[in-house]
């Protein structure tokens, strides 16, 4: 990936930081690392983002009862902190998630018709 | 929490200070200290699960500072920004006035003090006059 892909990834990043945790959480509850760590993975790498960042939207999230947080103990006798998903964040993550396909579609079939001139042949 | 690490529990305090001082440009106090309370338990658990981590490999999976602060300046709501701008005005022009007081309070005691100063002394005769009958 070149200097100016990366950019666009990080612009792209930022703004899409809210829908991409409440889609993880929609999946099911997580701890902050294994949010990291499932975005990674699920993005093959892409959405690599540091922890610290999800947590302001994590704390704006549980300020408007989207989430709660659960304090559990593991079987090796470690507190993790589930973040879950309420049933207001699933209405408000769908709507995100609606208006993100669109947004996506739409700026897709922009992408593509600029593909398609590009290789008509000039008369 | 064992720190047993190569991480210092003073490392952690300076670094949670960096993010607490960036947080605070655009959240509000309650806010950074419900953040920052997160963040701490986060670190906990990732010391826990890598009890060989070195501080700047805390800093490489949590972020520094500098990349939470660009990250949130994009992801806060404009709504929000505009007033801590326009409270950050306030603050200003407060400061501003308390400090025209102050000058203005300290002039008018210099200027008062001079005064009584010049009073005192043209009060004091400079010489008397003794009759001798």
């Amino acid at each position: 990936m070149n200097k100016n892909e990366e950019a666009m990834i990080t612009k792209l990043k930022r703004s899409t930081t809210e829908v991409l945790l409440l889609s993880l959480l929609s999946q099911k509850d997580m701890y902050g690392y294994q949010l990291t760590a499932e975005m990674k993975q699920q993005s093959n790498g892409l959405c690599n983002y540091n922890e610290t960042t999800f947590y302001p939207i994590l704390n704006r999230l549980l300020n408007q009862n989207m989430i709660s947080m659960t304090r559990m103990i593991t079987d090796q006798q470690r507190v993790r902190v589930y973040y879950h998903l309420e049933e207001s964040g699933k209405e408000y993550y769908e709507d995100l998630k609606r208006a993100c396909r669109l947004y996506m579609t739409t700026i897709d079939k922009i992408l593509s018709s600029t593909e398609v001139n590009n290789n008509e042949p000039f008369n | 929490m064992n720190h047993s690490t190569n991480i210092r529990p003073k490392d952690i305090r300076y670094y949670l200070k960096d993010i607490k001082k960036q947080l605070l440009l655009t959240h509000s106090r309650k806010e950074t200290t419900s953040i920052i309370e997160m963040l701490q338990v986060s670190i906990n658990e990732f010391i826990e699960d890598n009890p060989t981590a070195t501080m700047e490999d805390l800093k490489t999976h949590f972020s520094d500072y500098t990349s939470l602060n660009d990250m949130e300046l994009y992801n806060i709501d404009s709504k929000i920004l505009e007033e801590k701008l326009n409270y950050s005005k306030t603050i200003k022009r407060i400061a501003a006035v308390i400090l025209f007081l102050v000058i203005l309070a300290f002039i008018i005691y210099v200027v008062l003090y001079v005064k009584s100063y010049i009073d005192v002394q043209n009060s004091i005769p400079a010489y008397e006059v003794i009759e001798i009958k």
